[in-house]
């Protein structure tokens, strides 16, 4: 159970990553790196960001539930879609 | 393997609402990081007026509510919010237009902006709203939910051909004064097209009496078959009574009789920048029938008495403005083959500047905006958010 998590969270980290170099055309260093500190991801990115992991991963982020902190790094981006995913 | 880019912005970025201690600050920073000489960076009046914080209900503000990012202490960004009661078909909601939805360019790339329409959201408030909201922010209120309408209509009656003509060519440099004038002759309101109405009514003047009778016949009448701001005799006389800028002519419909009150109209004369011209600009039209038929008549006296070349009224309901139509007041046509009416007049600019308005309505109505567009229900002027303003 523990390695299945383990496994969707590193495919997830993978996924949300080519949606960063494919999509948004922007490379992150690493998966820990702060996206919103760092200035990769500024407003108009951040809603182009979540139109696709709408597209990409068939979530629904609702404005009500938006905190920047769940996307302040591609791995809590992907904890944020697995949460939903699970939560769906 | 890109390096690993400089860490600017950490937790220490803030979003806190104004006190008055920061009230010089952001004068300052709306002066040097948005424009020099924009007017809130010099008339205090002005800015604590548009964000009177006894307008946010519900919600204590320290100061005027304009929400402001700051990192160590200084300004780095902000988001003006206006507080209203939404009226929805009678059922009231504290509400926010949001404005000035500013973030000072060394710091637009750290999600600024979007913390700050964030912060706005979790200050209570059941719905907020924007109007002159340029591309790029209505892509992201879009996508947080907000819905749309890409254009406020505009109607537009021409008084005096000869003096809109000139400014339809300013406006359009290729076109003749002859073609202009023939535009114009084509909206023109002809003398006497309004009516004498029916039904005892006569313009008269804001006054405490009327306004009372005013807040019976919205609480009666209108307010629930209407959504948008509340709009009470309180909400009259914040907006328009003690406007700390500008002049507004408030006129109700009232009954020679008794005094009621069946309708109430709101416009200013604006003198073009410039030059001699002047456009009369309406910003509130609502009323029985009759109440609007007595008070266009009201309008294009006032009109003709100040020697307005133009008059025009920007609302989200045709309902509304059906009784300006049958007066010979025409529906703007965006796309049209013929000319523009210019819209900005401090200076007089060329192009025709569509007023975007986007709401985020309380979740009950959610998706409903289109209907309410269409039926006539919504009703936003450009008197709503801060599109009728001084520059």
């Amino acid at each position: 159970m523990i390695a299945d998590r383990m496994s969707e969270s590193a495919g997830l980290q993978e996924q949300v990553a080519a949606v960063f170099t494919q999509a948004l055309k922007i490379d992150v260093p690493s998966y820990d790196t702060d996206l919103l500190a760092t200035g990769l991801l500024d407003s108009l990115g951040f809603v182009e960001l979540m139109v696709l992991l709408e597209q990409r991963f068939g979530i629904h982020i609702a404005m009500e539930d938006l905190e920047p902190d769940q996307f302040r790094s591609i791995a809590s981006i992907a904890a944020f879609v697995a949460a939903q995913r699970r939560a769906a | 393997m890109t390096a690993a880019p400089e860490r600017v912005l950490g937790q220490s970025l803030r979003i806190e609402l104004c006190r008055d201690v920061d009230v010089a600050p952001l004068m300052r920073f709306i002066g040097t990081q948005w424009r020099a000489r924009h007017i809130l960076s010099h008339d205090e009046s002005l800015l604590r007026w548009q964000f009177a914080p006894e307008l946010l209900r519900g919600r204590y503000a320290p100061g005027p509510t304009v929400l402001l990012a700051l990192l160590g202490g200084e300004i780095v960004g902000m988001l003006g919010l206006t507080g209203f009661e939404l009226n929805m078909a009678g059922v009231r909601f504290p509400a926010a237009w949001s404005s000035h939805w500013f973030v000072a360019p060394a710091y637009r790339r750290f999600n600024v902006a979007l913390r700050l329409i964030l912060a706005a959201r979790d200050l209570g408030v059941a719905a907020l709203a924007t109007l002159g909201s340029n591309e790029a922010s209505t892509r992201v209120l879009e996508r947080l939910g907000f819905e749309v309408i890409p254009s406020l209509p505009r109607w537009i009656g021409v008084l005096d051909a000869a003096a809109a003509a000139e400014l339809v060519c300013a406006a359009n440099p290729k076109l003749s004064f002859e073609d202009a004038l023939l535009w114009c002759r084509s909206h023109l309101v002809p003398p006497g097209a309004a009516v004498v109405p029916e039904g005892g009514l006569r313009p008269g003047g804001w006054s405490p009496a009327a306004a009372g009778e005013w807040d019976r016949f919205w609480n009666e009448r209108l307010a629930t078959r209407l959504v948008g701001a509340s709009r009470d005799a309180t909400y009259l006389r914040w907006r328009y009574v003690e406007h700390p800028r500008f002049e507004y002519d408030v006129r109700f419909a009232q009954r020679d009789t008794d005094g009621a009150v069946e309708g109430m109209a709101a416009f200013r004369v604006e003198q073009v920048r410039d030059r001699a011209t002047r456009a009369l600009r309406i910003v509130e039209f609502l009323g029985s029938a009759a109440g609007k038929a007595t008070l266009v008549r009201a309008i294009l006296e006032a009109a003709r008495d100040s020697g307005a070349a133009m008059a025009d009224f920007y609302c989200s309901s045709a309902r509304t403005a059906q009784a300006l139509e049958r007066a010979g007041f025409s529906r703007e046509i965006e796309d049209s083959p013929g000319a523009v009416f210019p819209s900005r007049f401090q200076p007089l600019e060329p192009e025709h500047s569509p007023v975007t308005a986007l709401v985020r309505l309380p979740p009950a109505w959610c998706g409903t905006l289109p209907e309410l567009v269409a039926d006539g229900r919504l009703y936003i002027t450009k008197s709503d958010g801060d599109q009728d303003r001084p520059n």
